[in-house]
């Protein structure tokens, strides 16, 4: 069964740009939205059981839909991609419960790595 | 060389490495290479000439070993920022003037101390991106700065003149002007005394009627050499207009500026001035202000000054008036 | 503004290789300050030669004196970038390196410049990996110290009619240091790198 995943981000290209780096072999059902509050919509409708996550973004940024997500003790495995590679940006959003971090521009090696260790893949 | 230079243009591999090699030696740059542990492994004939090393007495050595004098915690710190962030980085003799103390090519024309030196650091990645060598490319930027050094220097003349009265060699009115309005910013914020003094040749007209306009350009030069001569350090004198001058004296307050101002008068009228062959005794008449909690602006300690200067006049000449408000209604 | 150099989907790539040339920028600070770098979202205008001056004093938001590093950046893409250190900053510059902070006026501006060059190197680096495109980058020069910002550029200088703007600045945590990030393309650069875009999409 195709696995329901959501990749939030303002940004069209950069949507693309995670969508395009996915595993091919990985069996995935894509939702998009370009903010924090879509991201929520598409979780509660079940659309979210990985979030690739921006964090730079209008309405809703990033780390609000984690401290929402924290604050309603709400389960998915929510990746972090974002420019903002330095190590203290990595372990704030870590700390508020995202599973993984990956850096732009996305690589695909990066997320096979991240979904392989989790088990994911 | 080969006949047939269509053919032999392009050379071979191991040619193009060769030529390189050549190019890299020859080149008119200081170009040196060194590893992780910056020890030397290239240094070209330029490095070799001016440092007067050759390169196998240096190749396989510690840069900072090798060259003591090098200012190794800021260079080395440099370099490792090189390693980390993979970026060229550079020096300009502006603000380092050279790395190596090298002797420049200009023995005869001179004008530096020695070679100024612009430096290139460019990071050589391995196929894994990590940064495994840095080459040093050093130019010989002595000209450059030779060309700077006059160029800065002819800027300031250009300027100093600009702010120079051409007779007298006093400040002239606009940079006067500039500088009692910085002086009274000054004083605005900080509380400071600032007082003006403006004074006036009596009788100059007749100075040039009488003896000739060069007796009066003599006139005024030596009246401006004998107020110079009775300033304070901190004081600034400028020509006002024809035979007018303005004396700035900040963190000065009245009483100073009334005992600088009798100063003045006695020590210009005190010896007569040799002016085209003709004695001439002159006087001036002089007014002083100084600022209070009520000056607008710093125009004003010139009109009060101004007014001073007037009663001076109106009282008989060669004499000091102080400002009060209400001077030009008793003038009257 | 009326003018729009850039489709829609074009400044969205635009802005996506912005960001990232902007954070590895960051993330290179962060390094040699040894300091959580806060970073703005990067903005980019399409400014006139009369409201340059304007738009950057807006941007910069400064009363202070700053000092300001240049450097060219050239290859496929043409163009300038400065670097605006509010003066505050440049002071604490020293310290935050780790420098003794009583430094004289030559080591000073090699800091500066060192700075600029790292910022400048690393979106340079960023913009041509992530566009797949050669870039490269001058030695930084001094173009103004001490100076109101509104004296920094002078436009008598400037021989172009339009320029792309793109702006981010630097800031660290609870201290005085913050810098801002110019960088300029005129015209003909502009045209060009609506190709480079172009190409960049269709590669995704």
């Amino acid at each position: 069964m195709a696995v329901p995943i959501t990749v939030v981000d303002d940004s069209k290209i950069s949507r693309k740009m995670v969508i395009r780096a996915l595993p091919t072999h990985w069996k995935v059902d894509i939702t998009q939205a370009e903010h924090g509050k879509e991201a929520m919509t598409a979780y509660r409708e079940g659309k979210a059981e990985v979030m690739f996550l921006d964090l730079t973004m209008p309405v809703m940024d990033g780390y609000e839909v984690l401290e929402q997500l924290q604050k309603e003790q709400l389960n998915t495995f929510v990746i972090v991609i974002s420019a903002d590679i330095q190590p203290e940006a990595q372990a704030r959003v870590k700390k508020l419960g995202a599973m993984a971090f990956i850096k732009k521009p996305v690589k695909t090696t990066d997320i096979e790595n991240v979904l392989r260790e989790y088990g994911i893949i | 060389m080969p006949d047939d230079p269509s053919q032999s243009q392009k050379p071979e591999n191991g040619g193009v490495a060769q030529l390189l090699n050549f190019i890299v030696d020859r080149a008119h740059v200081g170009i040196f290479v060194i590893n992780r542990e910056r020890e030397i492994v290239l240094w070209n004939q330029f490095m070799e000439i001016h440092s007067e090393r050759k390169a196998d007495t240096v190749v396989g050595h510690n840069l900072f070993e090798a060259f003591p004098e090098l200012p190794q915690k800021w260079l080395d710190r440099k370099i490792e920022n090189l390693m980390i962030l993979k970026n060229f980085s550079f020096t300009s003799w502006e603000q380092r003037p050279y790395l190596f103390k090298f002797a420049h090519n200009r023995p005869v024309t001179g004008g530096v101390d020695c070679m100024r030196q612009d430096c290139t650091l460019m990071p050589v990645k391995d196929e894994a991106g990590e940064v495994q060598f840095v080459c040093f490319t050093l130019f010989d930027a002595t000209d450059t700065s030779i060309y700077q050094l006059k160029l800065e220097e002819t800027t300031e003349k250009l300027r100093e003149m600009s702010n120079r009265d051409g007779l007298t060699q006093l400040f002239n009115r606009r940079y006067i002007e500039e500088t009692l309005s910085t002086e009274f910013d000054r004083a605005r914020r900080y509380g400071n005394n600032l007082s003006v003094i403006l004074t006036d040749i009596d009788f100059f007209k007749l100075v040039n009627d009488n003896h000739g306009h060069l007796a009066g350009d003599e006139v005024l030069r030596i009246v401006s050499q004998r107020l110079t001569d009775g300033l304070r350090g901190t004081d600034i004198l400028g020509r006002y207009g024809g035979e007018e001058f303005i004396i700035v004296l900040p963190e000065t307050d009245i009483k100073g500026a009334e005992i600088l101002a009798e100063r003045l008068r006695i020590a210009v009228n005190a010896e007569p001035i040799d002016a085209e062959g003709d004695s001439l005794t002159i006087a001036i008449s002089l007014g002083v202000t100084e600022i209070n909690e009520k000056t607008q602006a710093y125009a004003q300690l010139i009109a009060e000054a101004d007014l001073g200067l007037y009663k001076s006049k109106d009282s008989g000449r060669n004499c000091t008036t102080v400002y009060y408000p209400g001077l030009d209604q008793d003038s009257d | 503004m009326t003018m729009k150099p850039y489709t829609e989907d074009q400044n969205d790539a635009l802005q996506e290789v912005v960001n990232i040339a902007m954070g590895q920028a960051g993330d290179s600070l962060a390094r040699i300050l040894g300091n959580f770098v806060e970073l703005s979202v990067p903005r980019i205008r399409l400014v006139t030669v009369d409201d340059v001056i304007s738009t950057v004093t807006g941007m910069v938001d400064t009363n202070a004196e700053v000092s300001a590093v240049r450097q060219a950046f050239s290859n496929s893409l043409r163009g300038e970038a400065i670097v605006i250190f509010a003066q505050a900053g440049a002071d604490d510059l020293a310290d935050l390196m780790g420098y003794d902070t009583d430094l004289d006026q030559s080591a000073e501006q090699e800091l500066l410049l060192e700075v600029a060059n790292l910022l400048v190197g690393a979106i340079i680096n960023g913009i041509s990996e992530t566009l797949e495109t050669d870039l490269s980058f001058s030695a930084p020069s001094l173009m103004a110290e001490r100076k109101p910002l509104d004296q920094v550029l002078v436009p008598e200088q400037l021989s172009w009619s339009h320029a792309l703007l793109m702006e981010v600045n630097f800031t660290v945590e609870g201290r005085d240091f913050k810098c801002h990030l110019l960088m300029f393309m005129t015209e003909e650069a502009i045209d060009t790198l609506r190709g480079i875009l172009d190409e960049f999409m269709d590669g995704i």
